[in-house]
């Protein structure tokens, strides 16, 4: 076969062009909470962040993130284990449950457990006549936070880890087997090694959720980085501090990324698909002990917030609780979503064309730079808006059109991530295929590439629709005066403590998301698993 | 007659980098010419430059009496008239096969020509299926419909073979091939594979390191390679140094009256230049057979001249065995390659004697 040793192709001026301008579009306003937190000069700045209490944020946040992770990658693996390389029974229907918690976004998560476990919950209801004065409250603080944190993100590792253990060639074990190793040597130095690349990926998303999280965090009152520049930001006439927070928020967001970047450096694998499936651990007399636990874990991340959601939503129903201002909500939700969805995908395009197709340095490190507004808090990301927009734009403020742009500066890697890979599965020769046939570039584009892409745009649009849905803290910041969505109600309803106001919302967000989320996050990361066993 | 394709003094590629270097071909009308060359000699930067996805660093291309690249210029792929078949056949995966193959036309004569093209790789009755329920022979022939069908000056075959299995392989190319002369196509093919270009070819320009080392018919590769490297990359074969003094030559495997001047170099031998017999008395210079490669219709053997120097010799499988051990090795008389020291091409040579 012959290696494409082919000459670079010069992109077209007005792709690059246009590529360009939405690169800088969604990125440079970044740059504006870094100018906004120097304003009142250096010395202030060291002064507002060498703090007590910055170090103070600092330390609550990193234990929540060590905390989660210490949680969510056991629970990860041993889950993925299970229905990847164990003869569990009724493994496809545990492998979906395993994913599940993912549909719950983490200020709903939270806003069940306070319903279930609060002061005022539905346990403390049952057990008061048996003379329970007062739960311990758990829930509040850090140990509620990492509940939340851990129990409704490990899904991000599990989907990852899933398809990689699944594609793992047997004959790597089989090898350290034969070669005299036990099965717990065989697990540390061959199995866990080659899993890493999921492991760090998922972790990474896992630590980034934790960072950004403002919902969970908010309601059991933990205060993180996050939550403090959104009180900083709500509470001072003084922007400067809430800016100055932001900053540290980033360089943690930045470390992170860092942090996942040199860890996978070392990483080598070489990659072949499994052409056999790999033989299943027999559970035996462990069978049942392992439908039990999984049944239990199942009960407390999907069952008892699915149920709390459900049930005091349809109370609310009975009640008559005020359908005319949720519906407002739903139908602003759906209309921001919407449209952030449809710009995603539309500025996604070009970006994502001439990364793949033309691919320099600069194509390259542009596309990249795309993916800032993923790694960093919805908070910071709409803060960087405010700040651009009253200087330079003062007509967008308080619009809805700018609570479209945040979304899309913070969800475009979604639809840029979704294309580019549908792109780089279309070999260019399809496009040269039509140009030697006689079309023009343009009609070749249109004519056989856009139709062979097009459900890998669907999905990132149905992605970036998704998570629009569920963002609340830049819709916080963003939004115009009296524009509810979905999550601001239910954050507002549960962060009063009126759950049946929450759950009705909350009920409405879970029916809306559920189907998405299983065929665009779920679907795809188990499909492969289940095409090869 | 002018040349239907002629390329002149064409090297492709970027700052100090080029990848093909001062290639020059010409194609007549109704001609397959195949581009023979290792992976990442240029040949195939070569043919997307005729296609016109590649810009000329310098020289030029005509095509059908029209300059077409030069250092200027390069007329975009789709005002060619050229027609392709990629590598796994590039088909359209959302098209049906009828839509497929009419993609590159237009007008009232597109239904028609369509089914002519399909007719012509006798696959008229998939015109309805899509390219995901074809097998991968089918693929192919249908890339070649779809090329012919806009009826185009030349026909650029990019390794069209590749990933079919063997049998098929031979097969599908057989029917290309007389789809090809059928439609008096003019047509060329790149590949890697020596008998696919040796019997698919009327010519076969060998490329290496970027350039057109030799173009010539396949049996003049093979029998009077150009250079040395075209010897070792055409065929089995050995080069045993020789020299030839007053007239003979001599080398590891004896010493003939030879017919050129005096000088060392390489001698080109083949597998089939030999005989193999069982010892008989005391025939010197002594071989070993080292061992025997068993092929079906063939054998191949190994045999050590001097304990060192090993040539392979092709026989016929004749039923009869060879035993390990000393053998009469005789190479025939006749017509040989050779390469003498510090000249760049090799010079024709008859040993007699």
């Amino acid at each position: 076969m012959a290696l494409l040793v082919a000459t670079p192709r010069r992109a077209p001026w007005a792709l690059s062009g246009v590529s360009g301008l939405i690169v800088a579009a969604v990125t440079l306003p970044l740059a504006y909470v870094v100018l906004r937190a120097f304003q009142g000069g250096i010395a202030r700045y060291i002064e507002t962040v060498a703090t007590e209490r910055m170090a103070g944020l600092l330390w609550r946040t990193s234990i929540l993130i060590a905390g989660a992770l210490a949680v969510a990658v056991p629970v990860a693996l041993t889950g993925a284990w299970l229905v990847v390389r164990t003869d569990l029974k009724w493994r496809r229907f545990w492998a979906t449950v395993l994913a599940l918690p993912l549909v719950f976004p983490s200020y709903v998560a939270a806003f069940a457990l306070i319903a279930v476990l609060g002061p005022s919950g539905l346990l403390q209801g049952v057990l008061e006549p048996l003379g329970v004065e007062r739960l311990p409250g758990i829930v509040y603080g850090y140990s509620g936070a990492l509940i939340v944190l851990s129990l409704f993100t490990y899904p991000y590792i599990y989907l990852l880890l899933v398809p990689a253990w699944s594609a793992l060639d047997p004959a790597l074990e089989e090898s350290s087997r034969t070669l005299g190793a036990g099965p717990l040597r065989t697990w540390r130095g061959v199995v866990l090694p080659q899993l890493r690349s999921p492991l760090y990926a998922g972790g990474l998303l896992v630590a980034l959720y934790v960072v950004s999280d403002f919902g969970a965090v908010s309601l059991v009152r933990y205060n993180t980085l996050t939550l403090s520049v959104f009180h900083a930001y709500r509470s001072l006439f003084d922007r400067t501090i809430a800016a100055a927070t932001a900053t540290v928020l980033i360089a943690v967001a930045i470390l992170l990324v860092v942090l996942q970047a040199r860890a996978q450096r070392g990483f080598r694998a070489v990659r072949r698909g499994a052409t056999r499936p790999s033989p299943r651990v027999v559970l035996g007399r462990a069978q049942a002990p392992a439908q039990f636990g999984l049944a239990l874990f199942a009960l407390v991340t999907v069952g008892i917030p699915g149920g709390v959601v459900i049930s005091w939503g349809l109370r609310a129903i009975a009640v008559g609780n005020p359908l005319g201002a949720i519906g407002a909500a739903l139908s602003h939700s759906l209309q921001v979503s919407l449209l952030a969805a449809l710009a995603a995908s539309i500025l996604a395009l070009p970006v994502a064309f001439w990364a793949v197709r033309f691919p320099t340095r600069v194509s390259r490190t542009a596309e990249r730079l795309c993916y800032s507004g993923y790694a960093l808090p919805g908070l910071v990301v709409a803060l960087a808006l405010v700040f651009f927009v009253t200087r330079h734009a003062g007509f967008l403020y308080q619009t809805s059109a700018l609570l479209v742009l945040a979304y899309v500066v913070r969800f475009l890697p979604e639809a840029l991530s979704a294309t580019r890979s549908a792109l780089s599965d279309v070999a260019p020769d399809f496009e040269d295929a039509a140009r030697v046939l006689g079309h023009s570039r343009w009609s070749a584009w249109r004519r056989v590439t856009l139709p062979m892409i097009a459900p890998g745009i669907a999905a990132g649009a149905g992605l970036v629709f998704l998570t629009t849905m569920k963002e609340l803290p830049a819709t916080m910041i963003l939004r115009p005066t009296g524009f509810e969505t979905l999550a601001t109600r239910i954050w507002a309803a549960a962060d009063e403590g009126i759950f049946s106001e929450a759950a009705l919302p909350a009920l409405l967000l879970l029916v809306v998301s559920v189907l998405p989320v299983w065929w665009l996050s779920i679907r795809p990361a188990l499909r492969d698993r289940e095409s090869r066993s | 007659m002018t040349p239907l394709l002629s390329i002149r003094d064409a090297s492709i590629g970027y700052g100090s980098n080029l990848v093909v270097r001062e290639v020059n071909l010409e194609v007549r009308q109704g001609e397959i010419l195949a581009l023979l060359g290792p992976s990442g000699c240029g040949k195939t930067t070569l043919l997307r430059a005729i296609a016109g996805f590649e810009p000329l660093r310098r020289g030029s291309i005509d095509l059908a009496g029209e300059r077409v690249s030069d250092e200027t210029r390069c007329v975009p792929p789709e005002r060619r008239r050229i027609g392709m078949v990629f590598q796994q056949g590039a088909l359209f995966p959302h098209m049906t096969v009828k839509r497929n193959v009419g993609f590159g036309l237009s007008g009232d004569a597109a239904k028609k020509r369509t089914e002519e093209a399909l007719a012509s790789v006798g696959l008229s009755d998939l015109a309805a299926r899509y390219p995901d329920q074809l097998s991968g022979g089918q693929q192919r022939l249908v890339a070649l419909a779809r090329a012919l069908a806009p009826r185009p000056n030349v026909i650029l075959l990019d390794e069209p073979f590749v990933g079919l299995d063997i049998g098929l392989r031979e097969r599908i190319r057989d029917q290309v091939g007389e789809t090809l002369r059928t439609a008096g196509a003019t047509a060329v093919l790149v590949t890697h594979d020596q008998q696919e270009a040796f019997g698919f070819a009327d010519r076969v320009a060998v490329m290496q390191a970027g350039k057109v080392v030799q173009t010539d018919t396949p049996p003049r590769i093979y029998e009077q390679p150009a250079t040395l490297d075209v010897a070792r990359f055409v065929g089995a074969g050995r080069l045993l140094p020789a020299t030839i003094e007053e007239g003979r030559l001599s080398c590891a495997l004896g010493s003939w009256p030879a017919t050129t001047a005096s000088g060392q170099g390489f001698l080109l031998v083949r597998p089939e230049n030999f005989e193999l017999r069982a010892l008989a008395g005391a025939q010197k210079p002594a071989a070993r057979l080292v061992r025997t490669h068993y092929l079906g219709h063939d054998l191949l053997h190994d045999v050590t001249l001097d304990g060192s120097t090993v040539v392979q010799v092709r026989t016929m499988n004749l039923g009869q065995t060879l035993e390990p051990g000393p053998v009469h090795l005789h190479l025939r008389r006749g017509e040989f390659r050779w390469f003498p020291d510090g000249l760049p091409a090799g010079v024709q040579l008859t040993l007699g004697g």
